[in-house]
C-alpha cells in the first residue's frame, strides 16, 4: 500500500507531464478541479485533503476527460514506477 | 391630527417606501440575474452553435477524407470565432516520409523567436505522447498569415496543444498561443479539445470502415506469391504484403517508401522507374534483377481511378529465381543430350574414315565394325529413351497388361546381370516373400524397369558389394515392417514410405536394395526429373542420360503402380515400385 507522500509524487509528475503534452494552463486548470489537491503554481502537489487513492482517480479522469484514453497511456509508464499505487483499471 | 397618528402614518409610509424600494432592489437584481443567465445561455447557445458548424465544416469540406491535416487546417482557421490568440499551429507527423509537418498562422505579429517556441513546445507534447524523440526529424515548415516581426519582444505567454489521434493512434498536435499572459479560460479551451475529439472520433470511424473494406483487400493482397505494393502520387507506401518484406529482406514493421529504395540501392532505380510509371501513365518492366540471393522480376503499372485520374502505381515483385534454375537445368539437360550424342556420332565418323583404308588388317576391321556398332546402340538407346519420355508426357505410353509370373522374370533379369555384377565382385541375389503370387504386368516394360534399376544398382554400389532383389505381397492393412522381418529381408523401407501409405489394394512389392553409398534426401527428388540427376550419378555415370527412372517410373504408374526410394548415406539405398495385384 502506497503512502501519502507517494501519492503526492506520482501526481505531481502526472501534471507535469501534462503541463509538457497539454500545456501549463490548462494542465494545472485541470488539476485544480480535483478538490481533494492543493496544487502550487508550478503543478506540485503540496497537499491531499482526503482518500489520496480517489483522488488519483479524479486526476487521471479530468484528463482523459480532456484529451481522450491517449493520454492515459502517457501515464502508464509513471504508474509502473509505483507498483503501490492503485487504481482502477490499472492495467 | 394627534401626535401619534402622525407618528404612525410616517412609520407606515416608511415601511411603505422600505417595500418599494425592496421590491425595486429586488426586481432589479432578479432582472441582473436573468440577463447573466440569459448572457450565459447565450453564450452557452453560441458555443454549441460553433461546435456545431465547425463539425459542419469538417463533414463538409473534409467529407468523407482522412486528410487529417485538412482538419487541423479547418479547426484552426475557424478559432477567431471563439478566442484571441496570435497563433494557431498544427504539427503533424507524416510517417511514411518520416519528417514532421508544422504549419503556423499568425494572427497578431509575433516574433520568429515566438514561432519557434511554439514549435519546441509541440515537438516536446508528441515527443512525450508518442514515446518518440523527434530532435532529429526533419521538419517540414508553412508559416503564414501576418508578417513576423524581428523586434517584437513580446514572449509566448499563454498556450495549450490540443492532441490529435485517429483510432488509439496520435497523428498530430493542435495549438493556440499568445503574447497574452493567463488568457485562455477553462471553458474555452474544453470546448476546443471536445471538438477535436469529435473530429477525431469522426476521422476514426470512417479509418474503421475503410479499414475494414481494406482488410479484405488486405487479405487478398496478403495471400498472393508475388510481393504486392500500391504507392500513391505522394510516394506513400499505400498497401504492401509480407512478400515484399520476405523478397526485399526489409525488416521493419511498417514498410516505407524508403525501405524499398534502400532495398534497391546500385540495383534498380526504383524511384525513377516509379516517377515514370506515374507521369508517362505507362507500364515500366524490369526483366530481371538480384536481390537478397533471388532473381526477381519487376513490374510497375500505372493506377487510375474511374475518372482516369492517376492515384498512384501498383507494383509485382515476381521470383523468378526457380524459373531461372529450371532455365539452368533444361540448358544443361540440352548440353547433355548433344554431347552424348555427338561422341559416338564422332566415333563413328572417324572409325568410317578408317575404314576407308582398303589395306586395313581383317581383326582392325572387325573391331572398328564392333566399336560402330556399340556406337550405334548407344545412340539408338538414347534415342529410345528421349521417344518413351516424350511418348509419357504425351500420355500415349501403353502398356499391354496380362497375368504373369513376375518371379520368373526377375529372375531372368537377375541370370542376366550375373556377369556384369561378377565383374566388379558384387555379390546379387534374391529374396521371396512367401505367397507371391501371379500379377498383371507388361513384360516387355517390366524388364525394361528392372533393366534399369539392376543396372543402375550395380553401377553405383563399389566392388565386393551386395544387390538384392527382394519380393513381397503385401496385403492393404498389412504392415511392411513386420512382413518383411517374417521373410528375412532387409532393406530400407519403413511403414512410413510415402508411397506405401498411399496404397489402396493388395500390391507387389519388388525391391533393388544395395550398399553402395546411399543418396542425400535433397538429391532423392532429383532422380525421377527427367532434367536433374542426382549429384552422385552425375559424378560417376558415365553414360547415360539420367532419363531410366523416369522411364520406370512412367512405366509403372502406367501399370497403376507407384516408384519410390528410401536411403541412408553411407548405408545404402533401395529402390522400389509396387504393382497392384488387381
Amino acid at each position: 500500500m502506497a503512502n501519502g507522500e507517494e501519492y503526492k509524487n506520482i501526481m505531481s509528475e502526472m501534471i507535469k507531464k501534462q503541463i509538457v503534452i497539454l500545456g501549463p494552463d490548462i494542465a494545472i486548470m485541470k488539476a485544480k478541479n480535483v478538490t481533494e489537491l492543493a496544487i502550487s503554481a508550478d503543478g506540485e502537489v503540496t497537499e491531499i485533503n482526503g482518500d489520496p487513492q480517489v483522488a488519483l482517480q479524479r486526476l487521471i479522469d479530468e484528463y482523459v476527460a480532456l484529451s481522450g484514453l491517449i493520454v492515459k497511456k502517457t501515464m502508464e509508464p509513471l504508474l509502473a514506477k509505483y507498483p503501490s499505487v492503485v487504481i482502477e483499471n490499472k492495467q | 391630527m394627534d401626535q401619534a397618528n402622525v407618528s404612525v402614518i410616517f412609520v407606515f409610509s416608511i415601511v411603505i417606501i422600505a417595500v418599494i424600494v425592496s421590491f425595486c432592489v429586488y426586481i432589479r437584481k432578479l432582472r441582473g440575474t436573468l440577463k447573466a443567465e440569459s448572457e450565459k445561455r447565450e453564450s452557452e447557445n453560441n458555443r454549441r452553435m460553433y461546435e456545431l458548424s465547425i463539425l459542419k465544416e469538417i463533414g463538409e469540406r473534409a467529407g468523407y477524407s482522412l486528410n487529417t491535416q485538412r482538419i487541423a487546417d479547418i479547426i484552426t482557421g475557424s478559432l477567431k470565432e471563439l478566442i484571441d490568440y496570435s497563433t494557431t499551429s498544427y504539427i503533424l507527423e507524416d510517417t511514411q516520409k518520416k519528417e514532421l509537418l508544422f504549419k503556423c498562422e499568425v494572427e497578431e505579429s509575433v516574433s520568429p523567436k515566438f514561432v519557434e517556441d511554439v514549435k519546441g513546445k509541440m515537438v516536446a507534447a508528441l515527443s512525450v505522447l508518442t514515446d518518440q524523440n523527434y530532435q532529429n526529424r526533419t521538419i517540414e515548415e508553412v508559416i503564414a498569415g501576418t508578417i513576423l516581426d524581428d523586434d517584437n519582444n513580446e514572449p509566448l505567454s499563454s498556450f495549450f496543444n490540443i492532441p490529435l489521434t485517429v483510432g488509439n493512434k496520435v497523428v498530430g498536435i493542435l495549438n493556440v498561443s499568445s503574447t497574452k499572459t493567463g488568457l485562455y479560460k477553462e471553458d474555452e479551451m474544453t470546448i476546443l479539445y471536445k471538438i477535436t475529439a469529435q473530429a477525431s472520433n469522426a476521422v476514426t470511424r470512417l479509418q474503421d470502415v475503410l479499414d475494414s473494406e481494406q482488410s479484405k483487400l488486405n487479405a487478398m493482397v496478403v495471400s498472393m506469391a508475388d510481393g504486392v505494393l500500391m504507392i500513391d502520387k505522394d510516394n506513400r507506401v499505400y498497401v504492401t504484403n509480407p512478400k515484399v518484406k520476405d523478397l526485399l529482406g526489409i525488416e521493419n514493421k511498417e514498410t516505407s517508401i524508403f525501405d524499398i529504395i534502400e532495398a534497391f540501392e546500385g540495383k534498380v532505380d526504383f524511384r525513377t522507374k516509379l516517377e515514370e510509371c506515374i507521369k508517362l501513365n505507362r507500364q515500366e518492366v524490369i526483366e530481371e534483377t538480384y536481390i537478397q540471393h533471388r532473381y526477381i522480376r519487376i513490374l510497375f503499372s500505372p493506377v487510375k481511378d474511374k475518372n482516369s485520374e492517376t492515384l498512384g502505381a501498383v507494383i509485382i515483385l515476381h521470383d523468378i529465381t526457380h524459373d531461372k534454375e529450371l532455365e539452368k537445368v533444361k540448358e544443361d539437360f540440352t548440353n547433355m543430350m548433344v554431347h552424348d550424342l555427338r561422341s559416338p556420332l564422332n566415333g563413328i565418323r572417324l572409325i568410317s574414315e578408317m575404314l576407308q583404308d582398303k589395306k586395313m588388317p581383317k581383326d582392325q576391321f572387325l573391331q572398328s565394325a564392333k566399336m560402330i556398332h556399340g556406337s550405334t546402340t548407344n545412340i539408338l538407346e538414347l534415342v529410345n529413351d528421349l521417344l518413351d519420355v516424350a511418348k509419357l508426357e504425351a500420355g500415349k505410353f501403353i502398356v499391354t497388361k496380362s497375368k504373369g509370373d513376375l518371379k520368373r522374370v526377375i529372375e531372368e533379369r537377375i541370370n542376366f546381370f550375373q556377369s556384369l555384377a561378377s565383374e566388379k565382385n558384387i555379390v546379387l541375389n534374391s529374396y521371396w516373400g512367401p505367397d507371391i503370387e501371379q500379377v498383371p504386368f507388361d513384360e516387355k516394360e517390366i524388364i525394361q524397369v528392372l533393366n534399369n534399376l539392376l543396372s543402375n544398382a550395380i553401377k553405383f554400389t563399389e566392388e565386393k558389394g551386395v544387390v538384392k532383389v527382394q519380393t513381397l505381397l503385401l496385403k492393404k492393412d498389412e504392415d511392411i515392417e513386420s512382413k518383411a522381418k517374417q521373410a528375412g529381408i532387409k532393406w530400407f523401407i519403413s511403414n512410413s514410405s510415402e508411397v506405401l501409405q498411399k496404397r489402396e489394394k493388395d500390391v507387389i512389392i519388388c525391391a533393388v536394395t544395395d550398399n553402395g553409398s546411399g543418396i542425400r534426401k535433397d538429391q532423392i527428388k532429383k532422380l525421377f526429373n527427367k532434367f536433374e540427376q542426382a549429384e552422385g550419378q552425375k559424378k560417376t555415370q558415365a553414360k547415360g542420360t539420367g532419363l531410366g527412372l523416369v522411364i520406370a517410373k512412367g512405366i509403372i504408374e502406367a501399370h497403376g503402380g507407384l516408384v519410390s526410394v528410401e536411403s541412408t548415406e553411407d548405408k545404402g539405398s533401395t529402390f522400389f515400385f509396387i504393382l497392384p495385384l488387381e
